[in-house]
């Protein structure tokens, strides 16, 4: 009976399904893993995001090199201003939370609450600015159906600003964390992996920005 | 040019940040000015967006501590609209 309770015991912990004791030879691997940012789930998460986004900057300059006369045509009628304010709602709120981490890593409670606020309260700009450009462009008879620039513009930037609400939702969450007090220096991963998502949304929005925007 | 990129690296993240905001508006601004007049500034909006998803990439998102396959995954990411700018200015000017 002893003996079967040992071949067990060695099934269980050699498995490669196995949740319990990890093999020794596994454990250097696991352990550089958690000295990593964020969850590994969020960086495959992110990566979906990247191979979306690829596939929709091939079909832009599919469309563009297709319609050069349209795309030269339609830039300068978007609003600048309102790509310009955008991208830095993106890159500030970004940076709010980057040190939302650091305070995080070295137990700085204090301002933790106070960085992870502000990254959220900045954040909220998106929305607010987005609307505005979309009352400018319909005052401005900026519809998708106009033309494939416009099209493209409506498809990717609405698209982007989902991920975003996403991101959004995703910091408030984080947010009422932090006021509980929830991260801590060995358990950072819940706030990195929220603040990996929206730099990878930031990162996303700087291509649009220069697509769009930043036409030449 | 290696110690030029080296003084241009900013040291923290207040300092990327910064940079960020100067290089975002320095973009606005020869792309709104520039616009249609000259074929080769689209090779120079194409190495600014670069350069800012670079500095996000490294400073923000820690893609150096990152596992491997993540940062060759973020480097080809940030490389592709530049990459298809470029090639967008080249066949423009022909």
């Amino acid at each position: 009976m002893t003996s079967i309770k040992s071949t067990v015991s060695v099934a269980e912990t050699t498995s490669p399904l196995a949740l319990g004791d990890l093999p020794a030879a596994a454990a250097p691997a696991e352990k550089a893993e958690s000295k990593r940012p964020g969850y590994t789930g969020m960086w495959v998460g992110i990566t979906c995001e990247f191979v979306e986004f690829a596939v929709f900057f091939v079909v832009y300059f599919i469309a563009r090199w297709s319609y050069p006369d349209v795309f030269r045509a339609g830039a300068p009628r978007l609003w600048t201003l309102g790509g310009l304010l955008i991208t830095m709602v993106m890159l500030t709120s970004g940076y709010a939370l980057v040190r939302t981490v650091l305070a995080v890593r070295r137990d700085d409670q204090r301002g933790a609450r106070l960085w992870m606020t502000s990254a959220f309260v900045v954040a909220l700009g998106y929305p607010l600015v987005k609307w505005l450009e979309i009352q400018h462009n319909l005052a401005a008879g900026v519809v998708a159906g106009n033309n494939a620039f416009f099209t493209v513009y409506y498809y990717l930037t609405i698209n982007h600003f989902m991920h975003s609400a996403w991101g959004i939702l995703g910091m408030l969450w984080v947010l009422v964390r932090v006021w509980q007090g929830a991260y801590r220096p060995g358990n950072p991963k819940g706030v990195e992996s929220m603040a990996i998502y929206w730099h990878a949304t930031d990162m996303v929005w700087l291509m649009l920005f220069s697509l769009f925007y930043a036409f030449v | 040019m290696k110690r030029l990129l080296h003084a241009l690296d900013p040291r923290n993240a207040t300092q990327a940040w910064l940079a960020l905001l100067v290089i975002t508006v320095a973009t606005a601004g020869i792309a709104v000015a520039e616009r249609g007049v000259l074929p080769w500034v689209g090779w120079i909006i194409a190495a600014l967006v670069w350069w800012k998803a670079w500095l996000v990439a490294d400073h923000y998102l820690e893609v150096a501590d990152a596992a491997p396959v993540f940062r060759r995954i973020v480097v080809a990411f940030i490389s592709l609209a530049p990459v298809l700018l470029v090639v967008t200015a080249w066949m423009e000017s022909r």
